[in-house]
């Protein structure tokens, strides 16, 4: 019993990082989001009605969702990204609360087995039951959450450390000078919120297969906050900040169970008093600096 | 190298640059003075796309760049510094002139991501070796923010540098330095910077200038009032006026 | 015909509470340029208030009324302390973020203090509805525009009129040059977060009393109105905030009568979005968005 309960709480770790790691994305190019629910959403959507009604198999509909949301992305990202500062958050806000809207009226049904299967309005959408027809256990599918998670987290740790990495982080500090630099910083910044898209889509195709249920108020704006939140709380220095992030506010405090009725009243002081002392986060850019640098001093200590 | 024709920018009914005409060739170092406010840092801005003109034209080896964006500009050859500093704070020393050679040609996709290819490597090498040519080797990795002043100026000449630009736009180059600082600087400009292409230098200090260029233009409310031999130029009454005032001139 | 006219007059009603939440937010947002999401709750957490008073002491509309005022703006000088005054300039993703778990802590508090989740809470006035040849309208409406109206005057009053108003313009335009000027700073931005808790406990007792009840979800619905209402009109423009709201109202009345309930925030976002898109400076601020931009580009 204990046991689901870990599991059920590690699942949701893992797939609430994809969509924080996806906002943390958006922080480094020194943008705000307030929507990536909506790509979680789009993506949710997409995976379960190609693995529940067109009866393609799980792994096909996980990488249909990922892809159907960087599409979505893409849409939002060219009449927006032009769009600095605030400007940019707001329309992030209104286009993920108008695809929350419009998952309220969208229905799209067919019948299996006898069975009317697909979205239906606010009603939502039932029975997105691939991974339970294909008998993989919770424990399995938390595997596959977590495989996923290293992989994305890979992915991001080569960025970091490369060119394009390098241009997300400086188009965060300074457009111009960047511009400067000979880069087109308006297709470098398409280019962030798409791969933002395609990692909160795959969050929400493995979300979207677990919970097997998924309705349109899961999306609302408090989901893409909280996603913000976290990467800021973790530190915008490295992809562990949004990481530690979730831990800290899923992990640690719903695992105490004593203060779990108050957990915003604790969580939100903590919050409020760590962004006073360190703005950017516990770990900032100024903090993985210095880690390096006593990191590489150990390896030259060692040799 | 360069020409601009007829250039007229004004912001808000304030003309900064009023039927500019200037030519700049080949391997030419010219200075550029002028009061303050008289349009030289606009003049860069210009040329670099950073402000369009409103009339007139720009022209890099005879080719046109006046509507084109700064990324385009400076992808043809122009790298420049800035008056007020604009460094990557939140990068190391290192990583703000490697930043420069993302968009050189040869980064392309398959070197955006990854840094282990040998003509990687070379790109890396000559960061280090910008580095070691404008005393900051031993700080390559301190965080660029943290950076005295002249030794931000000697990383901005770095990364301007990198790009192997063939027009290279200084903006007060040894601006807020002491005296010594500054003589540093002109040296490692006029052995380091200037050789092989052509620049324009805007600077307060004479002595820099009168090290560097043979060239003098200087502008006053976005007109050319006196270009020619620095000497000469100092002389001319309008120049005089222009720095001093019209009854030191009479007096 | 009538129906349409029917629609606008009660969206301009409905507007007119937007219009207040907006000029709350947009004096925040025009002081000090940065965004407070914890400004609904907070006037949400001041109704809570005015709903204690109610059930303890069965107090009068004044009464409560007042209560409603102060607790937000009590609630609203512990968010400027937390969330703004104590974070250094030029972090105002850190501030946003702050206000945004300190929302999260306000609703937390609410629901903890009052577990119920919707209380009723007294209307002002119980009147039928005025007919006016074919139009209608509801008296609580007629005093909220009212109210709104008489608001805004003052607010005009206070900052063309007043050494405090100039002092608030000067900052809202450059801060730095008002600091030079000897104007503290400081003082003022508290000033306009006082001003503006204090328009939004207003604007907070007019809309849950003419709904007759409240529960926690309404910061979230206030931060949300004011915001979209704020960026339709033009952000940091009082004017702006006005015209916003009441298009805001209009477009919701229209949407739900000719195209169901379900289409009114729909509408509304979309509304917001091509605005961003095609005119992000609002009704009024193209101006204010020309010179940000001009700022960013500023080498």
């Amino acid at each position: 019993m204990d046991d689901i309960y870990l599991i059920t709480i590690l699942s949701n770790i893992g797939m609430i990082s994809f969509i924080a790691l996806s906002a943390y994305l958006l922080l480094v190019v020194g943008e705000i989001s307030f929507g990536q629910q909506a790509f979680f959403a789009v993506s949710a959507y997409g995976s379960g009605i190609a693995t529940a009604m067109w009866g393609w198999p799980i792994w096909l509909g996980l990488l249909w969702g990922a892809l159907v949301a960087g599409a979505a992305a893409l849409v939002v990202a060219i009449p927006t990204v032009r769009l600095r500062g605030l400007y940019f958050s707001v329309a992030t806000l209104a286009f993920a609360e108008m695809v929350r809207l419009i998952f309220e009226i969208f229905t799209y049904q067919v019948e299996i087995d006898g069975e009317l299967v697909g979205p239906d309005g606010s009603d939502g959408f039932r029975d997105i039951r691939a991974i339970y027809d294909s008998n993989v256990s919770a424990f399995e599918y938390m595997l596959i959450i977590y495989g996923l998670l290293a992989v994305v987290l890979i992915g991001f740790l080569i960025l970091e450390r490369s060119r394009l990495g390098a241009i997300f982080r400086m188009i965060g500090e300074d457009p111009m000078l960047t511009e400067m630099q000979g880069l087109n910083v308006t297709k470098y910044k398409i280019l962030a919120v798409v791969m933002a898209g395609i990692v909160a889509g795959i969050g929400g195709a493995l979300y979207a297969h677990l919970a097997t249920y998924v309705e349109p108020k899961i999306f609302n704006v408090m989901l893409g906050v909280h996603a913000l939140a976290y990467g800021l709380i973790g530190g915008l220095g490295t992809a562990f900040g949004p990481l530690i992030g979730v831990a800290i506010d899923i992990g640690l405090l719903e695992s105490i169970r004593a203060i779990s009725g108050y957990r915003m009243i604790v969580f939100g002081g903590l919050v409020a008093v760590l962004l006073i002392v360190r703005p950017r986060g516990l770990l900032d850019e100024a903090a993985m600096h210095w880690l390096r640098g006593r990191w590489r001093g150990l390896i030259r200590a060692e040799n | 190298m360069l020409r601009i024709e007829g250039l007229r920018r004004s912001f808000g009914g304030v003309a900064a640059l009023e039927e500019l005409d200037l030519a700049v060739a080949d391997g030419e170092v010219m200075g550029l003075i002028g009061p303050n406010g008289s349009g030289k840092t606009t003049l860069f801005n210009v040329i670099t796309g950073v402000h369009q003109a409103d009339t007139g034209r720009v022209l890099l080896r005879e080719e046109e760049i006046t509507r084109s964006t700064p990324a385009r500009i400076v992808r043809q050859g122009i790298a420049r510094t800035f008056q007020n500093l604009r460094i990557f704070q939140r990068m190391s020393v290192r990583e703000n002139v490697w930043v420069a050679q993302h968009s050189l040609p040869g980064v392309g996709p398959m070197a955006l991501m990854s840094n282990r290819s040998a003509a990687e490597r070379a790109r890396k090498a000559e960061v280090d070796r910008l580095l070691d040519a404008v005393g900051l080797a031993d700080r390559r990795n301190v965080l660029a923010g943290s950076l005295p002043l002249p030794d931000q100026r000697r990383l901005e000449l770095a990364r301007a540098l990198v790009r192997s630009p063939a027009l290279l736009l200084l903006d007060e180059p040894a601006g807020g330095m002491t005296p010594a600082e500054t003589a540093e600087m002109a040296a490692l400009i006029r052995d380091f910077a200037v050789p092989g292409r052509t620049c324009i230098v805007i600077e307060h200090k004479l002595d820099l200038i009168s090290t560097l260029c043979q060239r003098l233009c200087v502008l006053n409310f976005g007109r050319k009032i006196a270009d020619g031999e620095p000497g000469r130029v100092l002389e001319h009454p309008e120049v005089l006026e222009a720095y001093l005032g019209r009854d030191a001139v009479n007096a | 015909m009538v129906d349409f006219i029917q629609n606008c007059l009660d969206g301009i009603m409905l507007g007119s509470s937007y219009a207040l939440l907006a000029i709350g937010f947009t004096l925040i947002f025009g002081v000090m340029r940065r965004l407070n999401l914890s400004y609904g709750p907070s006037i949400m957490v001041g109704a809570f208030v005015g709903t204690l008073v109610y059930l303890e002491f069965k107090a009068n509309a004044v009464a409560i009324a007042a209560a409603t005022v102060v607790g937000a703006v009590i609630v609203g000088i512990y968010v400027e302390r937390l969330c703004f005054r104590a974070i250094r300039r030029g972090a105002a993703v850190a501030s946003m973020v702050s206000s945004f778990v300190i929302w999260m802590q306000l609703e937390e508090i609410v629901t903890v203090v009052f577990p119920d989740r919707t209380y009723f809470f007294p209307p002002m006035v119980t009147a039928d509805p005025i007919d006016l040849g074919p139009f209608f309208f509801k008296v609580e409406n007629i005093v909220m525009f009212a109210v709104a109206a008489v608001m805004t005057v003052l607010l005009h009053w206070l900052l063309q009129y007043t050494r405090f108003g100039l002092a608030l313009r000067a900052v809202s335009e450059n801060p730095r040059a008002a600091l030079f000027m000897g104007i503290n700073v400081g003082a003022v931005m508290f000033l306009a977060f006082v001003i503006a808790s204090a328009f939004g406990g207003v604007a907070a007792y007019l809309i849950v009393s003419a709904d007759g009840q409240i529960t926690p979800l309404f910061g979230l619905w206030a931060t949300f109105k004011g915001l979209i209402a704020m960026m339709l009109g033009g952000m940091g423009s009082i004017p702006g905030a006005i015209l916003g709201g009441l298009l805001l109202g209009v477009v919701e009345a229209q949407s739900i009568w000719y195209l169901g309930t379900e289409y009114r925030d729909l509408s509304a976002y979309f509304l917001l979005f091509l605005f961003l898109v095609f005119r992000p400076g609002g009704l009024m601020g193209q101006l204010a968005v020309e010179r940000e931009l001009a700022a960013t580009r500023r080498v």
